[in-house]
């Protein structure tokens, strides 16, 4: 940092290596005065904020305050300036005026005679009233939330927060929100093992079937039917499943053998939710529109290929199964059940 | 039981793609699915053709099926403005314009060239991006429509 600004500011840290030399000050200071916003500007118009200060009734009172060194001292080593860039610019040069011949500026006296007729007030003290507060508490905020700034690590303040590492952020609050979220659920689990423990209670329960959410025990938490794959449960006491297909917002598609012509089938097995079901039937309608006309099975149309177009409905549990057979004959049926029985 | 689907088939052949030979027999037989469903009696729009719902009947052969009527809809009742996958996705649903039976010709189209060079013609990484490709390949969407 000090290197960097040694090179675009020559005139500061040629002030820092000449703390003692009172003439390369002041030449500095005049040199300065001619370009642009530097330094010696923007302690000029702190300088010219001084006539306002002192026309205050409680000038006295902040006068001493600040001059005895109050509690919000140190936060203000750098001088405390109204502006508050100048403040941390003055700090980060680690720039802490010592002599008094600075502020006895040609231009300071003109402006503000009665500064002369002050009691001599060291120059640091001078530098450390609050120039363009009109009250001590306003001052006092400031002064607090420079000290703030200043303990607060770099990364830390929301400035750089909300700009730079803005995307650090939004994933230290997405980790936040997964973390909660998980030991969310993991305290909801305990609960749902309860109700499935309760069903293994029930007489005529499967053993190691596990209980799920939604649809009284037979979907888990996704509306998805819960399947069976070990013990080769049985759809419609006849297609026994055998493994899972593929999954999708939709449902699953799982794979099953047709007990009665050992072909392999493909059940696609909708999630219970409404709109998934409103989309089946018009996938199974639009299914019927092709196959009706595709008959001899000419047009390369997949699901024309099956013999045997299943459709399983329960409306109390809501769960839907479409079943796709892969074989040869071509026949599409509509089989609708109606089911309140529990998962037990 | 269907065989592989054609993403998968592209997958063995580590995306160096399949021959026009293969290529025409796989052409002809998707447009015939098309074909049919683009007649007035059928009038279906498939809405989501893309390799994965394109299967092999056997792993040795040349026959296919196209699967997955999911998302599929009459044309004369299109129920969703927000269909097709986005590697196949034609300018006039991304434009939420109306559309016909031709969105699946746009797909046939992207999904023949995929077929033949390994990779998706238009993979775009979003909607934008997307349409910066197809823009970049084909000009602007007008000249496309008119």
């Amino acid at each position: 940092m000090d290197h960097e600004h040694g090179q675009l500011h020559h005139e500061r840290p040629a002030r820092s290596h000449n703390p003692n030399s009172n003439n390369a000050d002041v030449s500095l200071m005049m040199s300065e005065s001619g370009s642009g916003t530097t330094m010696g500007d923007r302690r000029r118009q702190q300088q010219q904020q001084h006539p306002q200060q002192h026309r205050q009734q409680q000038q006295q009172q902040i006068q001493m305050r600040y001059s005895t060194g109050g509690p919000y001292l140190p936060g203000d080593a750098g001088g405390g300036a109204g502006v508050s860039s100048t403040t941390v610019d003055q700090a980060s040069y680690g720039y802490v005026p010592h002599h008094p011949q600075m502020y006895q500026h040609p231009h300071h006296h003109q402006v503000h005679p009665s500064y002369s007729g002050q009691p001599p007030v060291p120059p640091v003290f001078a530098l450390k009233q609050p120039p363009s507060s009109s009250s001590s508490v306003q001052s006092r905020h400031h002064n607090v939330a420079t000290t703030m700034r200043r303990q607060r690590p770099q990364h830390l303040r929301p400035a750089v927060k909300l700009s730079v590492s803005l995307i650090d952020t939004y994933r230290d609050i997405n980790r936040v929100y997964y973390e909660e979220r998980a030991n969310n659920t993991q305290q909801q689990q305990p609960q749902n093992r309860h109700v499935s423990s309760n069903r293994r209670n029930h007489p005529s329960s499967r053993e190691g079937s596990a209980g799920g959410v939604h649809n009284h025990g037979w979907d888990d938490e996704h509306y998805d039917y819960i399947i069976d794959t070990q013990s080769g449960e049985l759809l419609k006491d006849r297609y026994e499943i055998k493994s899972r297909i593929g999954k999708g917002s939709f449902g699953q598609v799982v794979r099953a053998i047709d007990r009665e012509t050992n072909g392999d089938v493909a059940i696609k097995i909708i999630k219970s939710k409404k709109p998934f079901l409103l989309q089946a039937k018009t996938e199974i309608e639009l299914l019927s529109r092709i196959c009706d006309r595709d008959c001899n099975d000419e047009h390369n149309i997949g699901e024309c290929h099956f013999t045997y177009f299943h459709f399983l409905f329960c409306l109390e549990t809501s769960f839907c199964l479409l079943l796709f057979v892969y074989c040869s004959s071509i026949k599409i049926a509509f089989y609708v059940q109606k089911s309140s029985v529990p998962r037990v | 039981m269907l065989s592989l689907n054609l993403y998968e088939f592209l997958k063995n052949t580590e995306f160096s793609g399949v021959s026009l030979n293969l290529l025409r027999k796989f052409a002809k037989q998707i447009l015939k699915a098309l074909s049919y469903l683009a007649t007035p009696e059928v009038d279906i729009i498939h809405c989501d053709l893309k390799p994965e719902n394109i299967l092999l009947c056997t792993p040795k052969r040349s026959t296919i099926k196209v699967i997955d009527f999911g998302s599929s809809c009459r044309s004369n009742n299109p129920m969703y403005s927000y269909i097709q996958s986005r590697f196949y996705r034609s300018p006039e649903v991304m434009l939420g314009l109306p559309y016909s039976t031709a969105i699946d010709i746009w797909s046939l189209g992207c999904i023949l060239v995929e077929m033949h060079t390994g990779e998706p013609l238009f993979s775009g990484s979003d909607q934008v991006d997307q349409m910066q490709k197809i823009v970049k390949v084909s000009g602007l969407i007008l000249n496309i429509f008119s």
